[in-house]
């Protein structure tokens, strides 16, 4: 079921079994529980799956980009992935090991391996520290000497950042330095997988594309794997090697970027792509936006959890959960009639820039 | 109160923007938002009024209904409704009757903006009670309940009546953003402020909110000014697109022939940094630097520091704004044949250069 990780660009000049890839997901479920008195007395005894058997897998170099409207789990997904929520089911593997069994000088080693970098700049960096001290503490915390360590003016080049920042404080940086701070504070411990959430999100448009820019330059030269957690299509669409589509917990399309985007399998990744503004499509040619709202995961639909706002819906989507099935080599999708999606022709976008 | 006299005409001036000049005070000096900003926008347009974080493209959008913050100060300019009414003069009771029954607003976060603590209903109910002026009768109040069904389900939310017993906290964006909408219309105003009123929600739940703006226009005969940093979003829902930087409009146009042509360097790169898909494996195009500090006095051009195209003229003489080829306006030396600028190839028809010291 899992994703093999597979990238016709890179030379595989090794011989024998492939290298397992860096970053891998099996079968991983999140579950929410309500517990306590307060969830008793509110008769809440509904367990939320945020999460709901997710394989994925990313390998060295590459970008996975995660995507889906809020409420599809793909923040809890990137938690999980990083051991900083607690899987219910399933298997976390970096580089090979088992996330979930590491002891505590695995663990110390995985989070320097593997970084994220939060949605919110400014609540994710101390208001009380200057730029140059959440520059050097990630080496204070894992005890790595001064050979090994980057300096705070080259950590600043890195991300674009003039020297004289070092000495200001987070509430004196604009959204796209405390950003940029953000990226170079996950750079410090030459990480070797990078989780990005939202990386742009609430941006100008030139401080967003400047943002992206500065990832793929970081990736191009340092070889860092992203796994970029977006609702922005674009985002992803400009970022990432291959997309994973996600609707209330589970996967629903995965594939290599360009042919999720220019030949959605799934109904919900043609809604999604239908969904973007502007100037890509002709005003025109818009179909109707995809009716209703993402379900409360509380109490999801039966059968396929989309068919409740899926125009190719028919009665056996209500009852029978779709699996993920392989439609082409690398591509997979959940969906019982992707057939008939793929042959209904590309959604309302043109394909000029 | 002051409405027109027959139908009013497509074509009519709604809102009519002159000279506006905007100041905060911030720790002993003024900061001058707005240093002269003049906007037409006539009736049945959907106006995009674009521009980075700080290019006051909010800041016009309050200023136009009185509602700058409390350190702001509208210290220069009119903001004529209608062709009648300044805004900049009408007293305080004037002003509540013409917030919501001429012009009405709605705001990027509803949450903000709805009161938690009351139902749904009954915040619909109190918009319209506070401008039927006095004590509301039961039947009135009948009334009132009956118009806040029909507007939300307008909006589309259909589940009207059970929504009117629900608290903000239990819809979604969404739907937050419907119920602003069907709050923002239960006076029947003219014109429509929309402040960035999809940037916190899904692309699914944006291209919903912009069909429905669109369905509204349409079937009202609204005038909608809508305030965003996002230039896809204007493409997709506006006629004119009016840009602004540092306080200042910069060019403005149709739609269509502003992002065909776009005349002023800023416009070019704000388009230029659209992540698409065709600039897939090349790096995204940027502005260099920040928008400017708007303290103290400009001299030259404000887009000067990060254009590409700077010559001298920009950083010593403020451009005038001028018709260039699809842009109605557009505030740039290179397109004014009677700047300084050395123009390529037309630069025999420009003037010698000398730039008078500012």
């Amino acid at each position: 079921m899992t994703t093999t990780a597979h990238d016709p660009g890179r030379p595989d000049d090794t011989a024998g079994p492939p290298p397992p890839p860096l970053l891998r997901l099996e079968d991983l479920s999140v579950t929410f529980s309500p517990d306590g008195a307060l969830a008793r007395l509110a008769g809440n005894r509904r367990a939320v799956r945020a999460v709901d058997g997710v394989s994925l897998s990313v390998s060295d170099a590459e970008v996975l980009g995660v995507v889906g409207e809020s409420g599809s789990g793909k923040t809890t997904l990137a938690l999980a992935a990083l051991r900083l929520q607690r899987a219910t089911s399933g298997r976390v593997s970096f580089a090979g090991a088992d996330v979930g069994g590491m002891r505590r000088e695995a663990v110390r080693r995985f989070r320097r391996d593997a970084v994220m970098i939060f949605q919110d700049p400014h609540s994710s960096l101390s208001p009380r520290m200057r730029v140059s001290s959440l520059l050097r503490e990630p080496y204070v915390i894992h005890h790595i000497g001064p050979d090994e360590q980057y300096s705070v003016a080259e950590l600043l080049r890195m991300v674009e950042l003039p020297e004289r920042l070092a000495d200001s404080y987070p509430h004196e940086l604009s959204g796209g330095q405390a950003r940029r701070v953000g990226i170079a504070r996950a750079l410090t411990l030459r990480p070797r997988l990078i989780v990005a959430d939202e990386p742009t999100a609430g941006l100008d448009v030139s401080a967003a594309s400047a943002i992206l820019n500065l990832l793929q330059a970081l990736r191009d030269e340092h070889g860092t794997a992203y796994l970029v957690i977006t609702h922005a299509l674009n985002v992803v669409g400009y970022l990432a090697d291959r997309i994973a589509v996600m609707y209330l917990g589970r996967v629903v399309e995965t594939g290599a970027a360009e042919e999720v985007y220019d030949n959605p399998l799934h109904p919900y990744t043609r809604a999604l792509i239908a969904s973007i503004p502007g100037m890509d499509s002709g005003r025109a040619s818009r179909q109707q936006p995809v009716a209703g709202e993402i379900p409360s995961p509380r109490n999801p639909p039966s059968g396929c959890h989309f068919h409740p706002r899926c125009p190719f819906a028919v009665d056996r989507c209500r009852s029978d959960d779709p699996p993920l099935e392989e439609a082409a080599p690398g591509r997979q999708v959940a969906c019982l009639r992707w057939r008939d999606v793929a042959d209904a022709g590309s959604p309302a976008v043109s394909h000029g820039g | 109160m002051a409405s027109l006299n027959g139908s009013p005409a497509v074509g009519d001036v709604v809102l009519d923007i002159e000279g506006l000049v905007v100041e905060y005070r911030t720790r002993g000096s003024a900061m001058r938002v707005l240093p002269g900003v003049d906007l037409t926008i006539t009736r049945g347009e959907v106006v995009g009024l674009v521009g980075e974080s700080g290019s006051g493209k909010s800041t016009l959008a309050l200023a136009a209904l009185r509602l700058l913050p409390a350190n702001g100060r509208i210290a220069a300019g009119r903001i004529v409704l209608d062709g009648t009414t300044d805004v900049t003069s009408v007293s305080r009771e004037q002003l509540r009757r013409l917030r919501g029954e001429k012009v009405a607003m709605i705001f990027q976060d509803p949450l903000t903006s709805l009161n938690p603590t009351f139902k749904i209903g009954r915040q619909m109910i109190d918009v319209q009670r506070a401008h039927c002026g006095g004590r509301v009768r039961f039947a009135e109040r009948k009334q009132f309940q009956q118009k806040a069904t029909a507007l939300l389900r307008e909006v589309g939310l259909p589940d009207a009546d059970q929504l009117m017993h629900s608290y903000p906290h239990q819809l979604s964006g969404g739907m937050r953003q419907r119920v602003m909408t069907a709050m923002a219309l239960s006076l029947e105003p003219e014109l429509l402020i929309a402040d960035e009123p999809t940037s916190a929600l899904d692309v699914t739940t944006e291209a919903q909110i912009l069909g429905l703006l669109r369905q509204i226009k349409a079937d009202r005969d609204l005038t909608i000014l809508f305030v965003t940093h996002d230039l896809s979003v204007v493409a997709e829902i506006c006629d004119r697109v009016v840009v602004m930087y540092a306080g200042q409009v910069m060019e403005q146009g149709d739609v269509a022939d502003v992002f065909e042509r776009p005349q002023h360097p800023y416009t070019r790169a704000l388009l230029d940094a659209v992540p698409t898909r065709s600039h897939r494996g090349q790096p995204l195009h940027t502005i260099p630097g920040r928008v400017p500090s708007l303290i103290g006095e400009f001299r030259g051009c404000r887009f000067a520091s990060r254009c590409s195209y700077v010559q001298d003229v920009c950083r010593t003489e403020e451009p005038r704004p001028v018709a260039s080829d699809s842009s109605e306006a557009v505030r740039c030396h290179m397109r004014d044949p009677g700047s300084a600028y050395e123009h390529a190839g037309l630069s025999t028809t420009a003037t010698p250069k000398a730039v008078p010291p500012a």
